[in-house]
């Protein structure tokens, strides 16, 4: 069975690297990210099986740093436009991670958000020690399994309410009727060009063709 | 079909669990709801069968009257999941607040005696989405 990835971001490289050195020691594949941008670059590329979020992602001495949080709202509120990544993104499983809990941090993390779904799943202090953090590590890994194995496949019908997916299609349908618009404006051109002659009518009809095949090739490669 | 409570238009069903011999923040949470809604109030006792009696779309825990409050809002959750529920204390703690929202709790919000703050919460949970399915219980 291939090792669960998780992604661990943290300022603190102190911190990280002994939290780290601990879930691998436990048998987890363990991916770093010592900032936001670097924890939303790790997450938007895909392959992650849980996200582990520091609350203050910059700044430890701020206590109006809230950009782990904020990471965790953006992701889980992200409409998927492409299905691949933002979708995926949102389905990650989180667990706020923090120095300094709080309740509003707790109400931020663990109330529902747009969709009914919450930023994140758990919210661990890091007083508790590392044993509390592998807890809720556990949980948050066989509860996501449970949910995956609950939805095998989700029906062509039922995709079609993701807004996103929603989204493409509408966006596919309006290349494809562009394309179509091309085509038909492109052979009026190049009909015009050949009876009159008139090297702009052809430059048209060529601009127009080019449009057509971009149109094609953009619109069928779309999921 | 129930209309969505987010729908202001909507007279919405308020329940609390509290005390009703505790004159001060029953009222003044009565009178918060007002314009929304009617409140219903009952005690720990009576709570797990009136959720079993009457749809209630959201339902408030008053944690410094009631003894088992996660266990609490996990049961009246398993009974009523379309309601959004609403654990009120006045020490609010983050350990707690963990346990009322694993639990199921849609909020956990300090107590507030004041009409407009009230009023403002209560605005903001119904503007927010219905609660989906319970989080798992991890504790």
């Amino acid at each position: 069975m291939p090792k669960p990835i998780i992604l661990f971001a943290d300022n603190d490289a102190n911190f990280l690297k002994t939290r780290t050195e601990f879930l691998r020691q436990e048998g987890y594949h363990v991916i770093e990210a010592a900032n936001s941008t670097e924890a939303r670059q790790r997450l938007g590329a895909g392959g992650i099986d849980l996200a582990i979020l520091d609350i203050r992602l910059e700044d430890d001495g701020d206590e109006r740093d809230l950009s782990g949080l904020w990471l965790a709202k953006e992701t889980a509120e992200k409409v998927p436009t492409i299905v691949t990544s933002g979708f995926m993104e949102q389905m990650v499983p989180k667990i706020i991670l923090t120095g300094f809990p709080s309740y509003e941090n707790v109400r931020e993390a663990l109330a529902p958000r747009v969709g009914g779904l919450p930023a994140a799943v758990d919210f661990v202090a890091k007083q508790e020690g590392p044993e509390a953090l592998l807890a809720a590590i556990r949980r948050a890994l066989s509860a996501s399994e449970r949910r995956q194995a609950e939805i095998p496949v989700a029906p062509a019908a039922m995709m079609a309410e993701v807004p996103g997916i929603r989204v493409q299609a509408q966006r596919k349908t309006w290349i494809l009727i562009g394309a179509f618009a091309s085509l038909i404006l492109g052979t009026a051109m190049g009909f015009g060009a050949v009876v009159t002659g008139n090297p702009w009518l052809l430059l048209g009809a060529l601009f127009f063709i080019v449009l057509l095949v971009v149109g094609l090739v953009v619109g069928t490669s779309m999921e | 079909m129930r209309a969505d409570p987010g729908d202001v238009a909507v007279e919405v069903a308020f329940l609390l669990i509290g005390n009703r011999e505790e004159s001060t923040w029953p009222l003044a949470l009565e009178e918060a709801v007002a314009p929304f809604g009617r409140l219903h109030v009952v005690s720990e006792q009576e709570a797990l069968e009136e959720a079993e009696r009457n749809r209630y779309d959201v339902i408030i825990v008053d944690a410094t009257v009631v003894s088992e409050v996660a266990s609490l809002v996990a049961r009246l959750r398993a009974r009523q999941p379309e309601a959004r529920m609403v654990v009120a204390t006045l020490s609010p703690t983050w350990q707690r607040a963990r346990e009322a929202m694993q639990a199921g709790a849609f909020d956990y919000i300090r107590k507030s005696f004041n009409k407009k703050e009230t009023r403002a919460a209560i605005r903001g949970l119904l503007k927010r989405s219905k609660p989906a399915q319970p989080l798992e219980s991890t504790s």
